[in-house]
């Protein structure tokens, strides 16, 4: 069982991702398990995915790196005694931190393949987030596989670049990659660094 | 505050509910989508005041016919809706509202959604007040 983790800030792209990710892993015939958190007591993400065709997990009313940190455990123990999927993705809320949700699932008692986690940055609000909440955001990019810039059909190359060098200042030696979650765009490349089988 | 809540630690505050809904007329994807839009945008812009950075105000309704989502994550790019209606009209479904955004509370956040969703109530005749989720509450649209 392979567990990736789509995480990043609040409308950074993570449910687009997912659906474009599940979509795809269920077209190679993999079977695939979707666990989404939202930090609201209502949902709407799982709705979204599960419009799309995929069976979701919907965990709220809190956040699974920390107040429902339990919760994912039990979660990820039954979807892997009962469903054995070759996937696991988890999307947690905007708010969560990616090195935390690793941990708790290192201690999950379930038996991973392999954890990948991907930050995803929206290229159009970066500047603004990163002057705004740079403590809290530089805390869910540190320690992913990936960091995932997306959105790049909304800004030019030169601030694409300058994007790298603030994530790069922040997360220093992090992979980057290009992406359009809702286009396309990049996606394939995506999959590569994060040795997904395509 | 506790360190191991990260919504604190990132000073956000969140809202959403839940509601069941029906159309006075039968109203397309695209007419649905622009009151809904504007609900979403009347939302952000609250929010946006007082140093507030809207996380995310989405909507996803699901209907017999299909869905519609509508998403505003920047007052500037303004909100974006996908459908699976092809084309047919909507007379009733279920409305999930929620929105995140870091700066404000909670109770500010309900506050906005609320007076949004007053607001359309307003203008679409409300049946019953909205409430959380795990209640159903009707208004009329259109």
């Amino acid at each position: 069982m392979i567990i990736v983790q789509i995480a990043g800030f609040l409308g950074s792209g993570k449910t687009t991702l997912m659906i474009r990710l599940g979509s795809e892993l269920g077209r190679a015939g993999r079977r695939v398990a979707i666990i989404v958190n939202e930090v609201g007591e209502v949902g709407v993400d799982g709705s979204v995915i599960e419009a799309f065709g995929l069976r979701t997990i919907e965990l709220t009313e809190g956040c699974i790196c920390c107040t429902l940190s339990g919760s994912l455990q039990n979660t990820l123990r039954i979807i892997a005694k009962e469903f054995k999927p070759d996937y696991v993705l988890i999307e947690p809320t905007g708010l969560a931190l990616p090195s935390k949700i690793n941990t708790i699932i290192r201690i999950s008692m379930v038996e991973i393949e392999r954890n990948i986690s991907v930050a995803l940055v929206d290229a159009y609000r970066a500047d603004r987030l990163f002057k705004e909440t740079k403590s809290f955001f530089s805390r869910q990019i540190i320690g992913v596989d990936v960091v995932a810039i997306n959105k790049v059909d909304l800004v030019d190359p030169k601030r694409l670049e300058e994007i790298e060098s603030l994530i790069l200042d922040l997360a220093p030696g992090s992979r980057i990659v290009h992406i359009s979650a809702k286009g396309g765009a990049g996606f394939k490349e995506l999959l590569e660094a994060l040795g997904v089988e395509q | 505050m506790s360190e191991e809540d990260s919504k604190e630690l990132a000073h956000a505050g969140s809202f959403g509910i839940h509601l069941n809904f029906e159309t006075k007329q039968p109203m397309s994807a695209q007419e649905l989508s622009d009151v809904i839009g504007k609900v979403l945008m009347g939302i952000g812009k609250e929010l946006s005041t007082d140093s507030g950075l809207i996380g995310h105000a989405k909507v996803f309704i699901k209907t017999p016919e299909g869905f519609i989502k509508v998403n505003l994550v920047d007052l500037d790019i303004g909100f974006d809706t996908e459908d699976s209606l092809g084309g047919k009209k909507v007379s009733r479904g279920t409305m999930n509202i929620m929105a995140a955004v870091v700066g404000r509370n909670d109770e500010a956040v309900k506050a906005a959604i609320s007076e949004a969703v007053a607001a359309m109530s307003k203008s679409f005749k409300v049946i019953d007040e909205p409430q959380k989720k795990g209640a159903t509450n009707m208004i009329s649209l259109g």
